[in-house]
């Protein structure tokens, strides 16, 4: 064994060792941009832990914990945040200027402002990772080509497919930072607004006066006759600005929007992932071993495939109203888990013809001529082919849960109240769509169609990119994905 | 030449490193759907240390499934297979894994062999870290009850060649460190410390970490198949089919086994590419002493790189033996048929060659006695028939084939209500297929004439009439079995009753399986010339 030998092995370790600088740059750069942001992902952290913890029937362990973390949470510097961009301030005359906002702007530009600013940290970070990956395959990874360059070169050329991808990140932002975003707490304009109060210039007595937020929401309502609306792009009385208007109830919609969107995306995610899990483990598994393994499946899958979706998560609601399963999240987890463990046969029946066509290929026939063990050969030898149409068929999934969600808010027995959820405000504004309110329907409903159909375009886009014969069957598995995830 | 064999006790002698014995491979026995797929059914022979043994045959016969049963790949049904003396069917779990090492595949499609997501290396270095490679085995000179401890194990003083990896020679506290070639490292890559107490110790360290052993391994097998040290980090969609083929052979040979499937290993790949890939593999054996078992079904390949060569047909061995007779003389019908169906090289040569009617029956239904027997151009006739002539006999054969294919086929619902019902199915022109069958011969003399069912009969000699008008009787009921049983009861012979024996055909041990090796009736060579006359493949 010679020495070159060795020089030519090196992990990427010490690959990084010998060329230190491209890769300290980029990590030193990284490590400011998540500073930057910090409190609002530790922020994010705490509010999830905080949601399981709270229903938890046992006792509380840990609230007072939880509590100071939040505080702690809070009290990290963003620079992104409420508190260095405020946009709630009021006018102290007349026509006056205003106090209390961002470089005393108007409430409208100070949050537009802020919302402008998180979007360009967010794609800065998305294209500090793509630098990132650039910098990995030009100095540090020792293959000059991979078939993942091919799957992201046929992802880059697929308009339809970076049009899914933007949607989905422009969703996800919403709920990650819901906060940043809204023009007012969720937790001062919608849940608790008579335990909050705030200023405004009052022009009858000339003066700044104190009301209770729930106040001025009763008088800033919109429920389509006269001029009971606040409509788009709008502020109300109170000095407010309502980038979507006012919900029927008088609380801010984009606000409302941006905290459903957490539920939304949770509950989508967490169905995915135990979809996933067993869709996973099924389809590798019935793949390898075939024959009676794959007939029980068939059946369990089959069995669980003829309840109806909709009928069980109304029944699961009704058995576990008041339970403390039903408590975690306003009922979100107990959502998710019905339509993870109900949903789980359709995705697997999606991924068992891939797995079972790689299970046929000769690499798998030579892994076990070698004594490979068993789950060694599903991971590494046919689980990198099925993880692609996991992507694919879990993406146009989840539009189907985010559907499902919203139509239970609309029946109003899905996430109870406050908590905002989408479908609750198609609910809610669904009296005064004829109206001049008709944006309280119109709005949430519309953003329901958007993402889901970016789900959907993000789905088609992995599939070409990784699957290039498969154009052309687009859409089949689209109508497929609709029907199969209506709930 | 004409013995039944008794025993392979000579070819024991030789050193026999693979020995299958009445090997089975059933599909599905026992299920629901009744008769299993018998893709193996009973073979015997064995592969001497060192040589290639050839199978041939038709896509179909069993020679891929027979090769993967023999790696474990398929489990046997029933026999055995003993490599080096030990039953290895029965293997499982642990065992079965360590006996891996010593039996390898090379598959037929290299498009299909290697994993596209993993790097060539990746995909070569996989069975050594299955295996935990290399186990370093250490051998102490002159001391068999000296402790070995650290990364090493030690081994009996039988083990010789590939199961020693390091033989130490001690003299007091001193030790001579001799590592075996093919391993990537030297003397100077281990620490030894020997510790001669009451009873030896000898510590073994290994000093450059296992994965760089393996990594090192993997390049220097690159190398020897024809690849370079660079492409560890290359993907096999970044070389052409013979090249991957070249990394399917490094992975086959990492293990370093000694017996090596090789599937049709060039059947996917260019002529040009073919030779190299033969060279190559002819090479490796000569340098690793490997035993091949060559599944092809182009004998020309079969010929220029096999010692030996069996031949197989439905499931079964027809004829074995050493390359060079067994092309030059074939004695089985069926090895004279696959050779006939060789271009001759030389165009000159004017030759028919031997034209197999119809396909194999399916392995799910065999016919009984001789598997070659619906096909067989040498078949036994009844003497009844001796001047029957060759075209009435295939034609015969023909009608036999097609009863046995419309016993098998299913009827659909929708044909059986049609039964029912009197309307015509496709199983009711029984006289169309006769006629369409026998009308071939050509008797009537005014060929431009109608054939009516009636007249061609009336053309066909007595003796053959009646048998044949009950059969489209039979046919015309849908009693199949019936009708096959007129068909075997008139015109069927030993082929169609026995299995037959193998036969010694030759001093070099060659042997065939036909009734016509027989002295009780004519063989084969005759047989045929006197029905083919000057046929190819000779
Ligand atoms: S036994 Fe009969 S059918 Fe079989 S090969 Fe010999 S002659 Fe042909």
């Amino acid at each position: 064994m010679t020495g070159t030998e060795h020089a030519v092995h090196r992990s990427l370790r010490t690959r990084i060792r010998e060329n230190q600088r491209p890769a300290a740059v980029w990590v030193a750069v990284l490590l400011a941009l998540v500073a930057l942001e910090a409190g609002a992902l530790v922020d994010l952290a705490v509010v999830l832990v905080q949601g399981m913890v709270k229903a938890w029937p046992f006792g509380n362990p840990g609230m007072a914990g939880i509590e100071s973390a939040k505080a702690a949470a809070e009290a990290i510097p963003t620079l992104l945040s409420r508190e260095t961009i405020p946009n709630q301030g009021w006018r102290t005359s007349a026509n006056g200027p205003w106090t209390n906002t961002f470089l005393g702007l108007e409430p409208m530009v100070a949050w537009l402002l802020r919302f402008a600013l998180t979007y360009a940290y967010v794609g800065v970070l998305i294209g500090w990772f793509l630098y990132g990956y650039r910098l990995y395959r030009e100095h540090y990874r020792q293959a000059d080509w991979t078939p993942t360059d091919d799957v992201v070169r046929r992802f880059r050329s697929h308009s339809w497919g970076k049009f899914g991808f933007v949607v989905v990140v422009v969703f996800v932002v919403m709920a990650v930072f819901a906060p940043t975003l809204s023009p007012a707490l969720a937790e001062e304009n919608i849940e608790n607004p008579y335990s909050y109060e705030m200023q405004y210039f009052d022009e009858e007595t000339g003066s700044v006066e104190t009301v209770f937020v729930g106040q001025a929401n009763s008088q800033s309502t919109s429920q389509g006759a006269g001029d009971d609306n606040i409509g788009l792009w709008q502020y109300d009385d109170f000095g407010r600005f309502h980038p979507f208007g006012t919900m029927p109830n008088g609380k801010d919609l984009f606000t409302f929007m941006m905290y459903g969107a957490r539920v939304s995306l949770f509950i989508g995610l967490l169905s995915m992932g135990i979809m996933g899990a067993f869709a996973t483990v099924f389809a590798m598994t019935t793949a390898y071993y075939k024959g009676l393994v794959d007939l029980a499946v068939v059946i369990v899958g089959d069995s669980v495939m003829s309840i109806p979706q909709l009928l069980l998560l109304i029944l699961a609601m009704a058995v576990f109203n008041g339970h403390w399963l039903e408590g975690i999240y306003n009922g979100g987890l107990l959502i998710a888990l019905v339509f993870g463990l109900s949903g789980w046969p359709g995705l697997w029946r999606a991924v068992r013809g891939p797995a079972f066509q790689v299970s046929t290929e000769e690499w798998v026939d030579a892994a076990r001529s070698f004594g490979q063990r068993p789950s060694a050969t599903m991971r590494k030898h046919m689980l990198p082919y099925v993880v692609g149409y996991l992507l694919v068929y879990a993406s146009m999934t989840l539009g189907g849960v985010i559907i499902g969600t919203a139509a239970l808010s609309f029946l109003g027995i899905g996430i109870d109240a406050p908590t905002p959820e989408w479908g609750r405000a198609v609910s809610l504004g669904q009296p005064f769509i004829a109206t001049q309110s008709w944006h309280i329907a119109m709005i949430p409903g519309l953003l329901v169609v958007a993402v889901v159909t970016a789900f959907n375009a993000l789905g088609d886009g992995i599939r070409d990119a990784i699957d290039p014969q498969s154009e052309g069957g687009e859409s089949e598995t689209t109508a497929a994905a609709a029907g199969g995830g209506g709930g | 030449m004409t013995e039944v064999v008794e025993s392979d006790e000579s070819a024991r002698e030789e050193d026999v490193l693979v020995e299958v014995n009445g090997l089975k491979k059933y599909y599905d026995a026992g299920s629901l759907t009744g008769t299993p797929v018998k893709a193996v059914d009973g073979v015997d022979f064995d592969i001497r240390r060192g040589e290639t043994l050839g199978l041939v045959g038709e896509s179909g016969c069993g020679k891929t499934t027979l090769g993967r049963t023999l790696v474990h790949l398929e489990a046997a049904t029933e026999g055995e297979v003993l490599f080096d003396g030990r039953d290895v069917t029965s293997l499982s779990g642990s065992e079965l894994k360590r006996w891996r090492r010593n039996a390898q595949i090379v598959f037929q499609d290299p498009e299909s062999s290697l994993n596209d997501r993993m790097t060539v290396g990746e995909i070569v270095r996989e069975p050594l870290d299955v295996h935990d490679w290399p186990t370093l085995t250490v051998r102490v000179a002159g001391d068999p009850d000296a402790t070995v401890t650290g990364d090493a194990e030690a081994v009996g003083p039988t083990a010789t060649g590939r199961d020693v990896d390091v033989t130490v020679t001690v003299s007091g506290d001193d030790a001579d460190v001799a590592v075996r070639d093919s391993l990537p490292i030297g003397p100077e890559d281990l620490a030894v410390d020997v510790d001669s107490g009451s009873t030896t110790t000898v510590d073994v360290e290994l000093l450059p970490s296992k994965a760089q052993v393996r990594r090192a391994h993997v390049r220097d097998l690159l190398e020897r198949v024809g690849m370079q040290r660079e492409h560890y980090f290359r993907y096999p969609h970044q070389f052409s089919g013979g090249q991957r083929q070249r990394i399917g052979i490094a992975r086959a040979l990492a293990l370093e086994p000694e017996f090596v499937v090789l599937d049709e290993p060039v059947s996917a790949l260019d002529v040009s590419v073919q030779a190299k890939i033969l060279n190559l593999l002819e090479d490796l054996q000569d340098e690793f002493g490997l035993t091949y078992l060559f599944i092809a079904h182009d004998l020309a390949v079969v010929r220029h790189i096999c010692d030996r060569v069996a031949v197989m047909y439905l499931g079964n061995v027809m004829e074995l033996g050493a390359a060079d007779s067994l092309f030059d003389e074939p004695a089985n019908p069926y090895t004279h048929s696959l050779l006939s169906a060789i271009p001759e090289p030389d165009p000159t040569i004017e030759s028919d060659p031997i034209t197999l009617r119809g396909t194999p029956p399916s392995p799910r239904d065999p016919p009984t006695g001789c598997p070659f027997s619906t096909r067989c151009p040498a078949k036994i006739r009844p003497e009844a028939f001796d001047d029957l002539d060759d075209e009435t006999w295939a034609a015969i054969d023909d009608l036999h084939r097609i009863v046995r294919e419309r016993g098998r086929a299913e009827r659909s619902l929708r044909e059986r209500a049609r039964e029912v019902l009197g309307m015509e199915t496709r199983f009711s022109d029984v006289e169309d297929i006769v006629v369409e069958v026998f009308g071939r011969l050509d008797r009537t003399p005014d060929t431009t004439a109608e054939r009516s069912f009636e007249a061609m009969m009336d053309a066909l000699p007595r003796d053959v009439r009646g048998p044949l008008v009950d059969v489209t009787d039979h046919l015309r009921e849908n009693r199949e079995e019936d009708a096959l049983e007129r068909l075997l009861d008139a015109f069927g012979s030993e082929c169609d009753a026995t299995s037959p024996a193998y036969y010694d055909v030759d001093e070099g041990g060659r042997v065939s399986m036909c009734h016509r090796h027989d002295p009780a009736y004519d063989d084969v060579g005759p047989v045929l010339e006197e029905r083919y006359g000057d046929y190819a493949g000779r």
